[in-house]
């Protein structure tokens, strides 16, 4: 139930590097801030942590800016600009160990709905005056631009997993990132499955866990904002949720904060693309 | 002599169970050779005009990498065959093969060896299947070679 | 204890609420949250979930209002009771390392003291299963038997059957036939109580209940005989392990793959599955760390992964196989009985609606023809289990680091010393849990087995075997063990020996050659056959030059690769031997290995006459428990850590060597 993470990069023992003070920097890119924020909210535990690594820059608390290099970069935002694509790629030139966080940085995020639409309609429908603003076509994971290390799920990530993170890198040893269902989140705590118990549409059995099952605990289906799972039979579930669904109703559950990912966007493509109407959805997962 | 070419090379895996008039039929064309250490008896990208059975010793098949230098991918011993690349129509031999001891061998000049074999279907029925087998013997070497099956992955400790 | 059926008037169930508490237990019983009936600490049985029951069908549970006014008129709880024996998160371990020294030691929680009321009749065989397999050797599982054994069990007989039920057919209900404590049969106007044990007896006797009248008994005797009728027999189960067994490549597999989420709902849900992951933690100085038991699935594909980025169910369709066929056919080779209690969880709880009875049909069909059936000897027909089992909480010895030498740029043998006698009486070709606090617990074997400790040789292949093979003279590390099976090297008494060793796998082979080397006049002609992959990357290489150097043995080595300054032989480990001139039938061989090279050289060994029950090997798998209780390890029958890692070619059948088992 480990995910695997090169943290031993170039067979230097992290230990080694943990006392060095590895160099740390937390950059952003197209993204809300909200997973910079669960960095921040660590609160107790960031002073200690501080005091293992050297933060030498931090976009949401700092305004100093180093430019490298980095033993650990975590990057927030999905690369949705053409000046971000040249900067994440002399970020990763100076990165040792690079680490995606959140929605945006790994799977790109609510904003890359807009990849399936066409580019200057969006524009001109977000923005009173597109042409002062630079954008590309499509907004996408940090990944499809350079190689990613590991990836912290989620939006916004998981306090716990950040946690776990940061530990495993000051003391060495390898972080424990589950990349299973949500659903074994959810038995464990005694959650009553709201998919078989209420007929609420929950994308649980394809997400990937490490939120704590906070949705279905709250009576609410998962909406997959942490990305599918390891073996995501989302072709399975999509065609469970097709009955008594329209194939539009069926899209709009996994058009997502993780659209994009290829085995929600895959069900999505199948079943005509995000629901365009800009009305108020049929159902939602909370229906 | 003859008699003893044969016993010598019925003593070797290859021809273990061969006829004892094809094995002399054989060794008629066949003369012992013996090549001290650190002998090229087959050279890369050169024709390849002798097919060998090791009688005792050992040879190591090499490739030159650029940059690496000569990795050996192959040792044989005693019973393997060297040179086989005669039998093949381009003769163009795909390794160099370098004795790492004393080795002696029991060697077949090609064009005589060729026309043995063309002319004679026993021989060639006897011959043919053996080869098959020590080739394949060298492929599955080299398919679990290629697995490298030691070395070190990323485990979950 | 007392055969005689009470009654005990509906008004008055307050009253035995009461005598649960007087008991000084807490009630754990049914009750309704967010639309289930699940099972909850009750405060007074005006919780119970009165008036209600619960429609099941594939992938679908709902309440419906019975407009009666009785309390047990449902099924199955959502939630099974191992919530309570086997909590999905408990503690095993805290561990401290500071300045070298290293201290670990088991938690145990003291159990707490609970009545479960509304048991039925499968769960109550479901808790009787599932406690026979934590229970079962070499070491049980301390906590699970501890809440098993602090638990009073209230039954309560079905009077209606729920359209996913199939007790009848796993022989496990409706009916309560014994296992509980107290035995409750609800008619309208109360219920017949009747107990099973002295336990049960003292809460009942506090309540003074007169006897039931036979026509009251008659009717709950009716009632529950109702429900065995509509049941019926779902799943005919004569015959049902061999016909799964016999049907491993059945095309049902794909297709029920495809569905199939592998969201780990069923297993979680089965009050029977047990498998469970360890996790560890620590604090930002890696000083303290703690371990973690927790509920996992084999479902999930981390649970297959190991070592070498490997993973032994890489697919859907092994992860289905390996459940259904635990469930119903290897459980009755591990515990003697079939894994599964009928109670119809996994069917009604599957997000889309996977129905295990018809899988069951279509897979195994009644008078299915039994082909070729794998795995010719369970475990019990081969060779025991190390020892029996004892319930106590795992042993974790300090040892301290006598010596490090490294054998190659990545692999150590660290010589540890300890007076601990347990692992000092270790057997060649067992393996230890070696626990540095904060990281992950690998299982080393063990190279070394001398009077005064052990040595564990260690590839560095992560941080936490990087952590170990860093050690210096001086630092502790914690061990448990030792564990498994080891080389039978009293079947190789008066034969010829075989070895056949490639990389890292002479590690547990070095003690058997030291054993045999010591014992040499008992064996007839000894052959080492040695692989590495390249000659920087051999191991021991003084031992085995001096073992070569021996007129008594042979010893001949090969790499996989080679620069020209290597005078050795280059190729694959069976080109040793493939054209050996001995006669393998009377040798006892002895293998460790990658398994792909251990299958080639066990085709080869076999081709010279080496007989399938004479070869012995060792299996790699996630060892996690290293006693049989956390499920990892699995390979059809077995558990590799406690009926192996050595098994014999024989007892593994085709399982050896097979994907995705």
């Amino acid at each position: 139930m480990t995910a695997q993470l090169p943290l031993e990069h170039e067979h230097q023992s992290p230990r080694a590097a943990a006392a060095n003070r590895p160099r740390i920097g937390v950059v952003k890119f197209a993204s809300c801030d909200g997973c910079q924020l669960t960095l921040l909210d660590l609160e107790d535990e960031l002073l200690a942590i501080a005091d293992k690594v050297d933060i030498v820059e931090f976009a949401e608390a700092t305004s100093r800016r180093s430019g490298g290099p980095f033993d650990v970069l975590f990057v927030e935002g999905s690369v949705s600009a053409p000046e971000q694509v040249e900067e994440i790629t002399k970020l990763r030139a100076v990165t040792k160990v690079l680490v995606t966080i959140g929605a945006c940085a790994t799977a790109g995020g609510i904003q890359a709905i807009r990849n399936w639409f066409d580019h200057e309609e969006i524009r001109h429908a977000v923005y009173p005056e597109p042409r002062f603003v630079e954008s590309l076509a499509t907004s996408r994971p940090v990944a499809d631009y350079v190689a990613v290390d590991a990836e912290l799920r989620g939006c916004p990530i998981s306090p716990g997993q950040l946690r776990e993170f940061l530990i495993a890198l000051v003391t060495g040893r390898r972080p424990q990132l589950p990349d299973e269902a949500v659903c074994l989140e959810c038995k464990r705590r005694g959650v009553v499955c709201v998919a078989v118990a209420r007929g609420i549409p929950c994308l649980g059995p394809v997400t990937r866990t490490g939120c704590g099952a906070i949705c279905p605990a709250y009576g609410r289906g998962c909406y997959g904002c942490f990305g599918p799972r390891e073996s995501a039979n989302t072709t399975s579930l999509a065609a469970w949720l097709s009955d008594g669904r329209t194939a539009s109703d069926v899209s709009r559950l996994f058009t997502g904060f993780t659209a994009w990912s290829e085995p929600f966007r895959t069900i999505i493509d199948a079943h005509g693309g995000p629901p365009r109407s800009a009305a108020a959805p049929s159902e939602t997962p909370d229906a | 002599m003859t008699e003893t070419l044969c016993a010598l090379l019925t003593q070797t895996w290859f021809a273990a169970d061969m006829p004892e008039d094809i094995c002399e039929r054989l060794s008629a064309i066949a003369e012992v050779k013996e090549y001290p250490a650190g002998a090229a008896v087959v050279s890369e990208g050169t024709a390849c005009r002798e097919l060998g059975v090791i009688l005792h010793g050992r040879i190591a098949l090499r490739l030159a990498l650029p940059g690496v230098g000569e990795q050996t991918i192959l040792t044989i011993d005693d019973g393997d065959l060297f040179g086989w690349s005669a039998l093949l129509p381009e003769s163009i031999a795909t390794s160099t093969g370098v004795t790492l001891v004393p080795t002696t061998a029991l060697v077949f000049d090609r064009d005589p060896l060729m026309a043995l074999l063309a002319e004679d279907p026993e021989i060639a029925s006897a011959i043919y299947p053996r080869v098959l087998v020590a080739v394949t013997r060298r492929l599955q070497a080299t398919r679990t070679q290629l697995l490298d099956l030691y070395r070190a992955g990323h485990e979950p400790w | 204890m007392t055969a005689t059926s009470r009654f005990l008037p509906r008004a008055d169930l307050d009253r035995f609420f009461a005598a649960l508490a007087a008991d000084g237990r807490r009630v754990i019983g049914p009750t309704v949250v967010d639309g289930s009936i699940v099972h909850e600490e009750l405060g007074s049985f005006a919780e119970l979930p009165t008036g209600w029951t619960a429609d099941t069908a594939p992938g679908s549970y709902r309440l419906r209002a019975t407009g009666l006014a009785r309390d047990f008129d449902y099924n199955v709880g959502v939630t099974s009771w191992k919530r309570f024996t086997h909590p999905p998160v408990i503690q095993l371990t805290r561990g401290r390392r500071a300045g070298g020294q290293v201290v670990v030691e088991s938690v145990q929680a003291e159990p707490p003291r609970l009545a479960f009321v509304g048991v039925r009749a499968c769960e109550l065989a479901a808790l009787r299963i599932q406690d026979r397999a934590m229970r079962a050797g070499p070491l049980g599982d301390a906590d699970h038997a501890a809440r098993g054994d602090a638990a009073l069990v209230v039954a309560v007989e079905c009077a209606s059957a729920a359209s996913t039920c199939f007790c009848t057919s796993m022989g496990t209900g409706p009916e309560v036939d014994g296992g509980a404590d107290i035995v409750l049969s609800e008619l309208d106007e109360g219920f017949i109580v009747r107990t099973g044990t002295d336990a049960g007896a003292a809460v009942v006797d506090r309540l003074k209940l007169r006897s039931a009248e036979p026509l009251e008994s008659a009717r709950a005797a009716e009632q529950v005989a109702a429900v065995r009728d509509a049941i019926g027999d779902p799943i005919p189960a004569a015959g049902l392990p061999a016909r799964l067994r016999a049907a491993l490549d059945h095309p049902r597999w794909d297709e029920v793959a495809e569905r199939c989420l592998a969201c780990a709902n069923c297993t979680l849900v089965c009050p029977t599955c047990f498998c469970t992951s360890v996790s560890v933690a620590s604090d930002l100085d890696g000083v303290e760390g703690t371990t973690e038991r927790t509920w996992d699935s084999c479902f999930s594909l981390g649970f297959g992964r190991v070592a070498g980025d490997s993973n032994f169910r890489p697919k859907v369709r092994d992860r289905y196989r390996q459940w259904l066929t635990h469930k119903f056919s290897t459980w009755w080779d591990q515990f003697g009985s079939s894994g599964c209690v009928g109670c119809g969880r996994c069917i009604a709880w599957c997000p889309v609606g996977i129905d295990v009875r018809e899988e069951l049909l279509a897979i195994a069909p009644l008078g299915a023809h039994e082909g070729p059936i794998p795995w010719p000897l369970s475990p019990a027909e081969g060779r025991a289990p190390a020892s029996p089992a004892s319930i106590a909480a795992a042993t974790h010895v300090t040892a301290t680091v006598h010596n490090v030498d490294f054998e190659t740029a990545d692999t150590a043998t660290l010589q540890l010393a300890t007076d601990d006698s347990a692992l000092l009486a270790a057997q060649p070709g067992q393996f230890v849990m070696v626990e540095l606090p904060g990281f992950a617990i690998p299982p080393i074997s063990i190279s070394r087995i001398r009077p005064d400790g052990l040595d564990l040789t260690i590839r560095s292949v992560g941080p936490a075997t990087a952590a170990l093979t860093t050690l210096t003279g001086g630092a502790q590390v914690s061990l448990r063990g030792p564990l498994g099976r080891g080389w039978p090297i009293e079947a190789a008494f008066g034969r010829d020996v075989v070895i056949v060793a490639g990389g890292i796998g002479l590690a547990p082979l070095r003690p058997l050659i030291e054993a045999i080397v010591a014992d040499r006049p008992r064996f007839g002609a000894v052959r080492l056959y040695l692989g590495a992959r390249t000659p920087r990357d051999r191991l021991f290489v003084a031992e085995m030059n001096a073992l070569a150097g021996r007129t008594d043995l042979e010893v001949a080595e090969i790499v996989d690769r080679a620069g020209p300054t290597w005078l050795g032989r280059v190729g694959i480990v069976t080109q040793l031997f493939d054209h050996a001139p001995w006669d393998g039938s009377l040798a006892t061989a002895f293998m460790c290995g990658p398994e792909r090279m251990m299958q080639a050289a066990a085709t080869t060994l076999n081709r010279l006459g080496v007989a399938r029950r004479d070869l012995w090997l060792t299996l790699e798998r996630n060892m996690a428990c290293g006693v049989g209780t956390c499920g990892h390890c699995q390979l059809g029958p077995f558990f590799v850590c406690r009926d192996g890692p050595v098994f014999s070619q024989a007892e593994l059948g085709t399982a050896f060597g097979r994907e995705g088992l």
